[in-house]
This record gives structure tokens, sequence and C-alpha cells, in this order.
């Protein structure tokens, strides 16, 4: 369990880095900004406390993270490697975002009111997980592992999840517990047509940049987690000690061994044409079963998880190779 | 032996029983197939090469002169990064987009995903998986090395040859394999796959329910030896990856899971011949094309 209340300001943060994406100027400005572009939102007022301690490490700012738990984090650059660091806690991060010199555009960080399935009526950011089903993890950027999370989330969450998409895909934590994620703008529910239209111009417009890159998706409000913790276990290693069930797992397959029939010679063959009947039958059944892997090759057998890319992380991620075609990697992503 | 992309030229069986010549480079005239690696960037390792099933995830260091390579065929707009295959001959192959590959003139559709040879595996991808056992005194064992995205998928057609399929497209082997088949027959009583990987071990998916009778005994014994070697030998990561084909091919049931046993090398069966399927409908090119890792 994550401990920060053994971490003082400064500490290095060892747990999951993760969180709503915030940069901050050398004079102490805040602002999130619009993915990978140079459009931003100024957050007012600025959590200043901790700007000043960013500041403290990095003297011209930088990114900082706040966690779904409020937890402020940021990377400091020591030789060759970054350093992740414990800024302190915000506990009431709130304010506008403000569009340079378009005030009166200005939109909520931490919009309220709203009802699960709602529309979202402010920035697409925070800590990022991912779901299939009833499985939860966070996905390491720097060691591609998935960690899972193996409680899973409050019921309500987890159907609100499931409901708006059911194959699975990642979804946001706000700092403050709020639950958003992005689901295809088609097909659209009235309820959410009509929310469209009442949408800022700004989120509107973030919107819109999405859908200039063909990814038609819209935010939406699935809940709160008041005060649940996510819990995040390490990722599973090839060659950590096996737990009980999956021993278990090993004995059971023996277990089961001697339920034999008569061999069959003419089914020990797979047929040339998957509908030419007698024969073939049995094998053709068995070959499905046995090659579920080959309607979906990637994931390899039926445990297959879809390739998530619901996420503007992913897009940005995209873009930066596509520019620079080298690194990838960002130093500083949740 | 130093793990190194040689630059040999291969000889690909194409349709009307000829052969072609393939040069490092070139486009890749058979089906595109094999074990299933990807070329990432790791913050703490740099690049390297990942074998990945869902939550498990292995890095070593790439083969010397492979990034090299796909960087100056243009893989992924050079920069390197992305899948590739092995198979059973140890061809590396990867797919590159028409619009940065410069032989793409070369290819039978020269639009989309081009599959290419990069060059031939000399040495040992070094996983610290048992992907290349040794088994001098064994007819049969558990296959523990990779379980997933791994080796060459075959079966075997009505007329005892072996078959590769992908979607609706089925192509022969160019050759005969009748020992290969014969031992694959023995431990299933209905049609199945067989895997061939890069170092060509052969396994097979053996259903509990489907080991004929007179073999069920000697699966078992195999089965109950290998969990005790394996147990002596703090042999984690095997367990791991059978227990886990185990679970997925039983759809969540372990105890009706398909056991991956281990049928011998290739060396042993048909006189050392590496089956290769024939692409016998071009149509396959064209569907192959429409995506950068499918087609295998």
């Amino acid at each position: 369990m994550e401990g920060r209340d053994d971490l003082s300001v400064g500490d290095e943060w060892g747990y999951h880095y993760r969180g709503l994406s915030l940069q901050t100027s050398p004079n102490g400005e805040v602002w999130w900004q619009l993915y990978q572009g140079t459009d931003r939102l100024r957050l007012n007022p600025a959590p200043e406390k901790i700007v000043d301690r960013l500041l403290d490490h990095k003297r011209i700012g930088g990114r900082f993270h706040v966690t779904e738990r409020g937890d402020a984090l940021t990377r400091v650059e020591n030789g060759e490697e970054y350093e992740q660091i414990y800024l302190g806690k915000i506990d009431d991060l709130d304010g506008e975002l403000v569009p340079d010199g378009a005030e009166e555009y200005s939109i909520d960080l931490q919009p309220d009111g709203l009802e699960p399935g709602d529309l979202w009526p402010s920035i697409y950011d925070g800590s990022r997980y991912s779901f299939v089903g009833d499985r939860f993890w966070w996905h390491s950027g720097q060691s591609h592992k998935r960690h899972p999370v193996p409680d899973g989330l409050p019921t309500d969450i987890e159907q609100g999840l499931q409901r708006y998409k059911r194959d699975g895909g990642s979804f946001r934590v706000l700092p403050w517990g709020d639950v958003i994620t992005l689901v295809p703008i088609h097909p659209t529910p009235e309820k959410v047509e009509e929310q469209f239209n009442e949408l800022p111009r700004v989120v509107r417009n973030i919107i819109k940049l999405r859908k200039d890159r063909d990814v038609e998706m819209l935010p939406v409000y699935i809940g709160s987690l008041d005060d649940y913790q996510i819990e995040v276990n390490d990722p599973t290693s090839l060659t950590d000690k096996l737990s009980a069930e999956e021993e278990e797992s090993l004995n059971s397959w023996a277990q089961n061994l001697g339920r034999t029939e008569a061999r069959s010679t003419n089914a020990h063959k797979v047929g040339k044409d998957t509908d030419s009947g007698d024969s073939t039958k049995e094998g053709i059944e068995s070959e499905v079963g046995d090659g579920a892997d080959e309607k979906h090759p990637e994931q390899g057998e039926s445990e297959r998880l879809p390739e998530l890319d619901d996420d503007p992380v992913n897009w940005i991620m995209r873009d930066m190779k596509e520019v620079d075609g080298q690194n990838p990697t960002r130093r500083d992503s949740t | 032996m130093s793990t190194q992309i040689s630059d040999k030229t291969i000889s690909v069986p194409i349709a009307d029983e000829r052969d072609v010549n393939i040069e490092p480079g070139q486009p890749y005239p058979g089906p595109y197939r094999g074990s299933q690696y990807s070329i990432v960037d790791s913050r703490n390792h740099g690049t390297v090469i990942e074998w990945k099933y869902n939550d498990l995830v292995v890095h070593v260091k790439p083969p010397s002169g492979l990034l090299d390579r796909l960087q100056s065929l243009g893989k992924s707009r050079g920069s390197g990064r992305g899948s590739i295959r092995i198979t059973a001959d140890r061809e590396v192959l990867t797919k590159i987009n028409a619009d940065a590959y410069r032989y793409s003139h070369q290819a039978p559709v020269s639009s989309g995903w081009i599959p290419v040879y990069l060059g031939k595996l000399e040495g040992d991808l070094d996983f610290d998986i048992e992907n290349d056992p040794s088994f001098p005194d064994r007819d049969l064992w558990v296959w523990s090395g990779f379980t997933f995205n791994h080796g060459e998928r075959w079966s075997v057609s009505n007329d005892d040859r072996l078959i590769w399929t992908w979607q609706d497209y089925r192509f022969y082997s160019a050759f005969e394999h009748r020992d290969l088949i014969n031992k694959y027959a023995k431990y299933r009583r209905i049609a199945g796959r067989l895997y061939i990987n890069e170092y060509g071990h052969v396994y097979v998916n053996v259903p509990q329910e489907e080991v004929p009778p007179g073999e069920a005994e000697m699966v078992e014994q195999v089965y109950d030896e290998w969990r005790r070697h394996a147990n002596s030998n703090g042999k984690r990561a095997a367990k791991r990856l059978v227990e886990r084909r185990l679970k997925v091919t039983g759809d969540g049931d372990p105890s009706k899971g398909h056991l991956p046993l281990y049928i011998g090398h290739l060396s042993e069966f048909d006189d050392g011949t590496v089956p290769k399927p024939v692409v016998t409908d071009e149509g396959y090119y064209v569907d192959a094309s429409r995506e950068e890792a499918g087609g295998y």
C-alpha cells in the first residue's frame, strides 16, 4: 500500500507514477497543455505551495502530476537518470482553466453536479488505468508491464465502465476521485447529444481535435471513487514463485487425465475445407478450439486482451514517433 | 557464439515447384509467420527485443545487426521499432510500409505492409527460457519454452501433409513430413495444431480427452516426471508458462486445458526437412499487406 504518510517532501516516489498532468513556468504560472499542441489553459488559482516546491527542484519549471489521491509528483533529472520526487499533497486542487486571452471561455477544472453518464465538461486527464471485464491494471510506460489492481474498483464504477466500454479500455481518475472515460461518438444516446451542444466551447474544441485525428470520442463522467483507494500490485514476473492457485492448476491437469476414447484414425487429420463434413467434423471442432489464436493472432490464445488505443497519450506517443522517429519514450509521461 | 543477424541468401519455395533466392532486405514471398517478438524502447535497458503475452513480458538485448538493418530498411519511419517474426528455418522477417520501403516494387503487392526478409538468426536469443532445450534421452517431454506467440503453427491435412493456415488461406508445405506427422498422430486422437519454433523444436497441444488409449499412461508419466523435475529445480518460469497455457486453452479451467507436449526436434524427422508453406493464392499477399502484424 502506498504509504505517503511516511514520505516527506523531496523524497523519492517509489510507487507507480501517474496523475493529472500540469506544467509550471519559472514565474509560478500553472497550466494544462492541449495534447502536444501549443494551446494551453492556465489554472487559476495555481497550487502555490506545490509550485514553490517544484521550483526548488526545477528552477525553470516543468511538468508535475497529481495522482488520484492528491499526491503531487515530478521527475527530476539526475545525471542520466530521472528521479521521481514526491512534492506533497494537494487537498483542494480546483479552480478555472483559462484560455490565453479569452477568459470568458474559462472552464471548471472540477465540474460538479454531474450524474453518471453525463458528458464531462472539462479536460480529459488524470491517473490512467485500464480494464477488460473485471480485470484492472496500470500500464507502466517504463517497463511495458501491467501492474494488476487486484481488488478492482467499487462495483458502481466497474459497472459504469463496463456499460460504456463493453470491450474494455482505459479510463482516468482525477485527483478528487472522479472517474472519466472516452466513449465513441456513435452511437450517441439522445441525452448525450443534447449535452454536447451545451458543453463549453473549449471542451468542444478539444473533442474536435480528437475528431481531426479520426478518433471520435466523447468524455463521459462515470462516477466518483469517494474514499476508495486503488491499490496496485507489482507486475507478474515469469520467475515469481507460483501462487497456490497456479500450483493447483498444474496438479489439476494430471488429476483429470484418464478419460479416453477409442482411436479414430480418420480423425487424425484436419480437413482441407472447413465445411467438408464427415470424417473431418470432429477434427475441425478441435482445430477451432485449439487454434483460437488464429482469429486474434496478435494476442495469441483466447485469453487475449485488446490492444487499447483509446486515450490521448497513445496519440501523442504516435505523433512523437512520427515527428522525430527516434525516441518515443516519454520521460515524464503517465 | 554471439547472437547476430547474418547476410545469408535464402531459398523460398514458391508456386509451380520452384524456389526463389531472396537476399536480406528483399520482399519475402512466403507466408509471414513464426515466433513473434517486438523491438521496443525500455527506459531501463535501451532498445530491447521483447516477448509478450498479456501481463507476461521478457526483454533481452537484440541480436547484433538487427536494429541497424531494420532502421536502414525504413521500418517504422526509420526507428526500427515494431514487430518481427522468426520462422522455423530462423529467417527473421518484418513488415515495412511500402511508403518507406525502397524495394516495394519487387513485392507481389507494392502497397501496404510488405513482408521483408532481414537475415538469418545466428545464435540464441538469450531469454533464459527453455526455448532450445536439450533432452538427449527423451522421446517426449512437456514443452516449457514460450507457450504463446511462439513458433510456426501447422495442421495436418487429409492427405497427410502439413498445412499452414491464415484466415481462409491454406497452404501446403512444399515437402513431405511423414515421420513428423506419425509422431504427432501418436498423441492426438483428433486433429490439432503443431508448433515449430526457430530452433526446430516441435510441440503439440494435447487435450486430456484426446490422448489416445495406450498413450495416456505415458503422457501422465511424463507430466508427473516433468512436474517433479520443475519443482526440484525451481523452474518457476517453465511452470508458469505451462500453467498459463493450460488455463487459457481450458477456457479458464486448467484441468480441461491442452498440455503443450514436446515431441522432438526437426532433425529427428524426415531427414531434418523444415516445413515450408508455399503461397498458391496471390490473394494472400493482398490480404496480408493490409495488416502490419498479421498474415501469419
